[in-house]
């Protein structure tokens, strides 16, 4: 196992009373899109700060690239806060270079990338122009270029689509996804857009008053999260089968489909008890009815999200 | 590609950002050069607006015993001592031997009587009653105008001596102060000057605060500081916003000194090739062509001052003054910047960094009577009002290890201040929609917490 971009042990932070992070172990590996989810409040900002230099943990360990965090690792990051600004009275192509100086790139360089990326966010013709005149989705791009102009190793994007039309958000994920292909470049992508997590991440990590309460491969939490829940459509008498079926699955809908054919058609959504498995089922199935389909039920990210939020709230 | 930057590089590239954003705005331009043109032009409004503003007057004489006047052909009264009365534009007399009453004043134009009697000669006081009471220029006038009235009756009457040879005798005794440490001739006018230096430093600190204020506030209320907290330290971000827009105030210094020297040698040339100057050169008995405006300012009792002032010092021991006393206020405006979100909320926490320097420039203006009294020397060394307390000493000479203690006094002060307005700021910068607490604020001065990586 390669040594994890970011890895904490037991990170804790409390502002005054109030518990922001309690001991948070967690863990995102380099190339990879990990979703920082959570309702409002969970922590996810907090978490940020620590990353990005901006706070310190009260307890516990945070590395960075396998050695402890410090400021001369600040400048291998591009962080794009939810709350973002630009300064009014600077021009568009100034104010990017400022920041490219201060994360420590040369000023010729940041000037031959900046072309570029000018070019690939279709900005052109705003170099020289004043951030002022800047609309909010212009604004949103150039923050988006400062961010990543310094080719940071690791990216972090709060809400990085909010303000965007769908064009540009296409644009700005397009981008993204080949900072991740060609660089190499891991992305911690904090979200409340659940259809952008599950188009973009392959993990996810999902906090909770500050407590880690869901995190793994996106795929893979949304089928462990289905608990059991299958959907069928069988052919046969329904009657006969559900009675069968008794205690032996949770019978969770039905529905029969109108069609012409002599022998109705059955939709039906179940959820299977723990060690009874889709091959177990389908085993017993297909003594009393027709199978015609069976397919693990998926939960939208957005439906995981509820769920564990819910089911973790007392 | 890119390279960590050590502290020191990444607060020069904030420095440079703060002072190259604001050196290169038009309204900096624009008050950086029209500055001292606007301050000439605006003494100069504000002297003809008072002259134009000044309502003549119009005095009526009432001489009941006729101390002053003699009665003419006409029946009139003419004064004793027409020379007494210089022709004025702004002040006339009539004199006669009746009080008029308030209508009969009104209805000839009159806007003050002064009634005289034999009185006046021993208590030096008369009556002036007014309609309107007249300027100060006026009532100094007429003072002076009667007291050499009077003075010529009292010559006549009790000696020999024609007045002439009054005024020949008479002797004024002025004393000239000269320390005797650095021979520098001392004066009012010294302490004039030096409160109009100070007046620009209150000025100054409280202009460039107030723009480190705003600076920190738009930071804030723009959202951009996360994203650069993200690289910058707090601490190095306030120490460069401090140190930046400080920069921009020594430039605009450094250009309205440079500035007045240039108008005031325009002034020495016009007034070197002027007419004027040729008559003035003959009434002195000089040789034409053999004087200049320096000559002319050495000639003025009042002005003469200004060619023994050592004016690379004042600028000097201004700018280490301003810079001190600016980075000192600075930190506080900035604190106070970074506990709001936008600048109407700031108006009530003001107060607090305004009381000194307006108790400052209150002590500076008691110290131009009195420069060498103990008020006056404590406020020059106490940090937070020497900066412009210092100034009103300045011109009259100070020693040096006053300075020298002032400054270090100064210096330990406006760190210590800068230190712990980085412990409040860092903390306070990130808050929103809610203002910290007096309590609050203590602690993260007294016990910093673990702040930033």
């Amino acid at each position: 196992m390669p040594t994890p971009v970011l890895h904490t042990q037991g990170v804790c932070k409390s502002f005054g009373d109030h518990v922001a992070l309690a001991p948070l172990d967690a863990e995102v590996h380099g190339g990879r899109i990990v979703g920082l989810l959570g309702p409002n409040g969970a922590g996810k900002t907090t978490l940020l700060r620590m990353v990005t230099g901006i706070t310190k943990p009260d307890r516990g360990e945070l590395r960075m690239w396998g050695v402890p965090h410090h400021r001369d690792l600040l400048t291998r990051m591009g962080y794009l806060p939810e709350e973002r600004g630009l300064y009014k009275s600077m021009r568009v192509a100034e104010q990017v270079l400022y920041f490219a100086t201060l994360r420590g790139m040369a000023r010729s360089d940041a000037e031959r990338e900046l072309k570029g990326w000018f070019e690939r966010l279709e900005v052109e013709g705003w170099w020289n122009r004043e951030v002022a005149d800047l609309s909010k989705g212009m604004a949103q791009k150039i923050q988006f270029i400062a961010t990543v102009l310094h080719r940071p190793e690791l990216l972090i994007l709060d809400e990085p689509f909010s303000g965007l039309d769908p064009i540009n958000a296409g644009l700005v994920r397009n981008e993204m996804l080949r900072l991740v292909k060609e660089h190499g470049t891991t992305l911690l992508l904090s979200t409340h857009d659940m259809g952008s997590v599950e188009a973009l991440c392959d993990e996810v990590i999902l906090l909770h008053k500050g407590q880690k309460v869901l995190s793994g491969n996106t795929d893979a939490v949304r089928e462990d999260a289905r608990q059991g829940r299958i959907r069928v459509a069988v052919r046969g008498n329904l009657m006969a089968f559900v009675a069968e079926l008794g205690a032996r699955a949770e019978l969770l809908s039905k529905s029969t489909r109108d069609d012409v054919s002599p022998i109705p058609i059955h939709d039906l959504e179940l959820a299977l008890p723990d060690g009874w498995g889709m091959p177990e089922f389908l085993a017993w199935a297909v003594q009393h009815v027709e199978v015609l389909e069976a397919v693990p039920l998926r939960l939208s990210m957005e439906e995981v999200f509820v769920q564990t939020v819910e089911s973790a709230t007392p | 590609m890119t390279h960590p930057k050590s502290t020191l590089e990444i607060w020069a590239s904030v420095v440079r950002r703060e002072y190259v954003t604001r050196v290169r705005r038009r309204a900096f331009l624009v008050a950086t050069l029209l500055g001292p043109l606007l301050m000439v032009g605006l003494v100069a409004g504000l002297v003809l607006l008072t002259q134009s503003t000044e309502e003549p007057t119009k005095v009526w004489v009432a001489d009941h015993v006729g101390l002053l006047t003699s009665p003419a052909e006409d029946g009139q009264f003419i004064p004793t001592c027409p020379t007494c009365y210089p022709e004025r534009n702004m002040l006339t007399y009539r004199f006669g031997r009746d009080v008029k009453s308030r209508e009969e004043l009104e209805a000839e134009g009159f806007s003050c009587m002064v009634e005289l009697d034999d009185g006046i000669l021993q208590s030096e006081k008369a009556q002036l009653l007014h309609l309107a009471p007249p300027s100060g220029r006026a009532k100094r006038w007429m003072e002076r105008d009667f007291s050499q009235a009077i003075e010529r009756v009292k010559v006549r009457e009790t000696s020999d001596l024609d007045y002439e040879a009054y005024l020949a005798l008479k002797t004024d005794v002025t004393l000239v102060g000269l320390d005797m440490a650095t021979g520098e001739r001392k004066g009012a006018e010294r302490g004039a000057l030096g409160f109009a230096f100070s007046i620009f430093m209150l000025m100054f600190v409280l202009i460039y605060g107030m723009h480190v204020m705003r600076g920190v506030i738009e930071e804030k209320s723009n959202r951009i500081v996360e994203v650069v907290l993200s690289t910058v330290r707090p601490s190095t971000l306030l120490a460069g916003k401090i140190a930046g827009i400080g920069l921009v105030g020594l430039t605009q210094i450094l250009a309205w000194a440079v500035l007045n020297w240039i108008l005031f040698s325009a002034l020495g040339l016009v007034v070197e090739q002027s007419a004027w100057m040729e008559s003035w050169t003959a009434t002195q008995g000089m040789t034409a062509g053999t004087a200049d405006f320096a000559t002319v300012l050495a000639a003025q009792d009042k002005l003469a001052f200004l060619l023994d002032i050592h004016w690379g010092v004042m600028l000097g021991c201004g700018a280490v003054y301003f810079v001190l006393g600016y980075a000192m206020y600075g930190a506080f405006f900035a604190t106070i910047g970074a506990m709001v979100e936008q600048e109407s909320d700031a108006q009530y926490l003001l107060l607090p960094v305004m009381l000194p320097l307006m108790f400052s420039y209150f002590l500076a203006s008691l110290s131009i009577e009195s420069p060498e009294s103990t008020l006056a020397i404590v406020s020059s060394f106490v940090p937070f009002s020497s900066p412009i307390s210092m100034m009103v000493r300045l011109p009259m000479g100070v020693p040096w290890w006053h300075v020298a203690l002032s400054m270090a006094l100064l210096a330990v002060t406006a760190a210590l201040m800068v230190g712990l307005a980085a412990r409040v700021y860092r903390v306070a910068i990130l808050m929103y929609g809610k203002r910290p607490s007096f309590k609050e604020i203590l602690r993260w001065t007294l016990r910093p917490d673990s702040g930033a990586l």
